[in-house]
């Protein structure tokens, strides 16, 4: 067991909106992958990729009910506060940013 | 020689005791079966040991007769205080039910739910306590000191068991509620503060002693002293209006009038100072409340 996390994973994983929306939405209490995929336009293997990007983070932890896995809220205050400024700032990761279709603005010309 | 011993050895005892009284919480099996939680747990009893050794030292270093220590060592202890009540509260949204940290209770040991939610508030209310401590440590003058430590202490002691013995209304609800409800707090505490200085501004207006402020300013603007009346009236009756329940958007609607106007007399008549800033700012948060208020 490796005594510290590297830091920067916390922010990598803190850096995405849809994780950021994915740890807003289990402070309401733990969720399945299932139950968390439906509250978002993405898919379930994309949902899937964040919460192990969450968990590798230590951001959410995976609590094993039955058959179903339940991922629990387990942000320290500190990362909660880090999540809420990034809520602010907006930072744009890429690294680890799933794609996402991109939209064109209306006004903007095809090249 | 027993005194110097004592003092030596009887911190890092601690330490060890610390350290060997939460271990089962990573080392034996049968609490947990997460390496998160583990590491959770580990990193709980490290910072405590962590602060008592830094207690050690900074004790060890006063008697070791280091001039520049001895007149900041109390307050060092202060903000070694305050950074440990912080290094807890972070950690502890991060506990499980267990029986060696955290909040135990036969109601939070039974509701894993309920643990995770208390905990998630008592994190909160221990930073800011630790916050204020270590704050009030490195700034304000001894006495203040105590009275910072003793308050804010008691006061997140406090809440923390009113919510608790409180059932816990505000802890269960949903996340949408919570902030639902913070968001009227919060446009409840600016709408009283822009009421009482509102008030304030209309009612100094009344008084029609030719050497006030306000005659002159109005003698300036050059429309009669009527005005001053009227602009006092409007200014005292948006302050009792932004009081009443639905009553914020035309409140901020009629202040706003009067606000445009006064920034108009600061740039035609009075000149633009500091006055404007404040008179822009008013206008600035009455815009913001009516906006925020609309639903």
């Amino acid at each position: 067991m490796k005594l510290v996390r590297p830091p920067n994973a916390v922010f990598r994983a803190l850096a995405d909106p849809t994780r950021r929306d994915i740890l807003n939405l289990l402070r309401s209490g733990p969720r399945t992958s299932g139950q968390i995929a439906d509250d978002f336009h993405s898919s379930w293997p994309t949902i899937s990729r964040h919460l192990a990007i969450l968990r590798e983070a230590g951001l959410v932890i995976a609590e094993r009910q039955g058959q179903e896995i339940f991922y629990e809220l387990n942000t320290s205050v500190f990362q909660d506060v880090i999540r809420h400024l990034m809520e602010l700032v907006k930072p744009v990761a890429r690294a680890t940013a799933p794609k996402t279709t991109r939209r064109r603005r209306p006004g903007q010309q095809e090249a | 020689m027993l005194v110097a011993a004592l003092v030596m050895f009887t911190l890092p005892a601690a330490a060890v005791m610390i350290y060997a009284s939460l271990r089962p919480l990573w080392a034996g099996s049968a609490h947990t079966d997460h390496a998160g939680l583990e590491r959770t747990y580990r990193s709980i009893a490290i910072r405590a040991v962590i602060f008592v050794l830094a207690l050690q030292a900074l004790i060890v270093l006063n008697l070791s007769g280091l001039d520049w220590l001895r007149p900041i060592a109390p307050r060092a202890v202060v903000v070694l205080f305050g950074l440990f009540i912080i290094a807890m509260g972070d950690a502890l949204p991060r506990t499980r039910p267990n029986y060696f940290f955290g909040i135990r209770t036969a109601r939070t040991l039974d509701d894993r739910q309920l643990w995770i939610r208390l905990h998630r508030v008592a994190g909160y209310l221990a930073v800011a306590t630790g916050a204020a401590i270590a704050i009030a440590g490195v700034f304000f003058a001894k006495n203040v000191v105590g009275w910072v430590v003793s308050t804010s202490a008691l006061g997140g002691t406090a809440t923390l068991a009113a919510l608790y013995v409180g059932s816990l209304p505000a802890l269960q609800l949903t996340a949408e509620a919570r902030a639902a409800r913070r968001r009227q707090i919060a446009l409840w505490i600016v709408r009283v503060l822009l009421a009482a200085l509102f008030f304030y501004l209309g009612v100094a207006k009344f008084p029609g002693s030719p050497r006030r402020m306000w005659v002159r300013l109005f003698a300036n603007i050059g429309l009669g002293q009527w005005f001053r009346i009227f602009t006092g009236f409007v200014e005292a009756g948006g302050a009792i209006l932004l009081l009443v329940p639905r009553g914020a958007v035309p409140a901020a609607i009629l202040l706003g009038c009067a606000m445009v106007g006064a920034l108009l007399v600061h740039v035609f008549v009075i000149g633009v100072g500091f006055p404007t800033v404040i008179v822009c700012l008013l206008l600035a948060m009455l815009i913001g409340v009516g906006m925020a208020s609309r639903t």
